[in-house]
This record gives structure tokens, sequence and C-alpha cells, in this order.
């Protein structure tokens, strides 16, 4: 499992809010399926919405499905890509009020069920090198023979 | 070669994928792409010296299958990776209406 934490200046609703409604703001452009400018990325505000990418070359491409959606306090959302629809990684992210305002805390587990996760850490690892290619690209100096 | 300098290639992803499922042998992997089988070995070559596939003798054939702890520096980037993320949530959560 990867965990991350971040304080935003902002309040847990705000926070909550942007982290659907922005997603295409924050989300790094080196780190999506399509590099075409039409990029968008779409966060669908319900428990069962959909989280894709739409492009002019690539179309729309699934990157997960929302299974909780409880605003102010926590989003979570399977993760298809590199994995495939049958084999999802779990995004769960909590926004805590604190003193500086909104505590974010991002858990990416490497499988639904989190208990297995060291059979199937290959596969979760693997899967993010394919879910990052064109981030993998980017950091390369020269393209490997 | 690193972890991730080897995953940096879309051929080198896919055999990577190929090999989760199963252990493999190169005419196997060779037989899912359109490149020679020279080809496949030397992105295989560079793979094994990544420290990301693992490689045994059969017979006459070499058989490979993922090394699951040559995973640990992808799992670093991925760390960045979420890194670059919530910095950059912040900057738009502190700065949107």
């Amino acid at each position: 499992m990867i965990r991350k934490e971040i304080t935003v200046g902002a309040p847990p609703d705000k926070a909550f809010r942007v982290w659907h409604q922005h997603i295409q703001l924050w989300w790094p452009p080196s780190h999506r399926t399509s590099s075409h400018p039409s990029s968008t990325l779409v966060f669908e505000p319900r428990v069962d919405g959909r989280i894709f990418e739409r492009s002019a070359d690539r179309g729309e491409v699934d990157y997960g499905r929302v299974v909780a959606f409880e605003a102010p306090d926590r989003l979570a959302y399977t993760f298809f890509m590199g994995t495939g629809r049958d084999r999802p990684t779990l995004v769960e992210v909590t926004f805590e009020a604190c003193a500086g305002g909104t505590r974010v805390v991002v858990q990416h587990h490497a499988h639904l069920a989190a208990d297995d996760f060291e059979r199937t850490a290959p596969r979760f690892h693997a899967g993010w090198g394919l879910l990052l290619p064109a981030f993998a690209d980017h950091l390369l100096t020269s393209e490997s023979p | 070669m690193e972890a991730l300098d080897a995953l940096g290639n879309p051929v080198r992803r896919d055999i990577l994928d190929l090999l989760h499922a199963q252990e493999r042998t190169v005419v196997d992997l060779a037989g899912h792409f359109p490149i020679s089988r020279p080809a496949i070995s030397r992105h295989l070559k560079l793979l094994h010296d990544a420290g990301l596939v693992e490689r045994r003798e059969e017979g006459r054939t070499n058989v490979y299958a993922l090394r699951p702890e040559g995973f640990a520096a992808v799992e670093a980037y991925l760390s960045r990776f979420w890194d670059e993320a919530l910095v950059r949530f912040r900057m738009v959560v502190e700065n949107v209406e």
C-alpha cells in the first residue's frame, strides 16, 4: 500500500469538491493515456460514477469506478488501468479538518482485498508501470534500445 | 539498467504484463509481438539486467518469470507520482473558487 498525506489551505468540503470536480486541473498531464491537448479527465460525483479520460485521439478510457462518495470526508474508487477490470486496485482519499485547513490522506491499495497484498504486489507494481507510461517515458532522457 | 528505465518502453511493459499471468519461454513471448525473436531476447536481457525478471534454463530454452522484489524501485517511483499529484492538488484547491 502507498500512503501519502498533505495539508491544504481550504476547508474539507472544498478540498473534497476540488478533488473530483477539478481532477482535470490537478492530475498531472504527463500521467495520462493520451498526450493530446484535448485530454480531459472526468470524475462522475456519485457512487458507481465513472472516472475516465476523454481525448480526440483515444476516445474514452476508463480509469475506475467510484465505490464511496461521502462528502466531505471520504472518497474511494477502483482503478482499472494496468491491472484490468478483473483485478482493480483501490484508491481511498480522506479529508479531515486540521489547524492549517484540511489534511488529505491518499491510500492506494494493491487490491480490493488488501490482506493478500504480498501475492498481488507484483501485478500491482507492474500495473502501475503500465499505468504511467507517459510519465516513465517523460523521465527518460533517451529511449532505451 | 534501472527498473524504471526498463519500464520506459511499451514492448517491455507488455512483456511484464504477459509474465504476470505465467512464466513463459522466449518463443512463447515472441508469438505475442510483431517483432523478431532476437529483439524480444534483447528486451528480456534488459529486463533481466534491471532485476525485474528472472530466468532459468529448461532443456535448451530459457524460461522467464517476474521477479517481484525487483519492483521495489517502481513503488518508490509511484510514491513520487503521488507526491507530484498532491502538490498540484494543493495548488489547485488553494486557487480555484
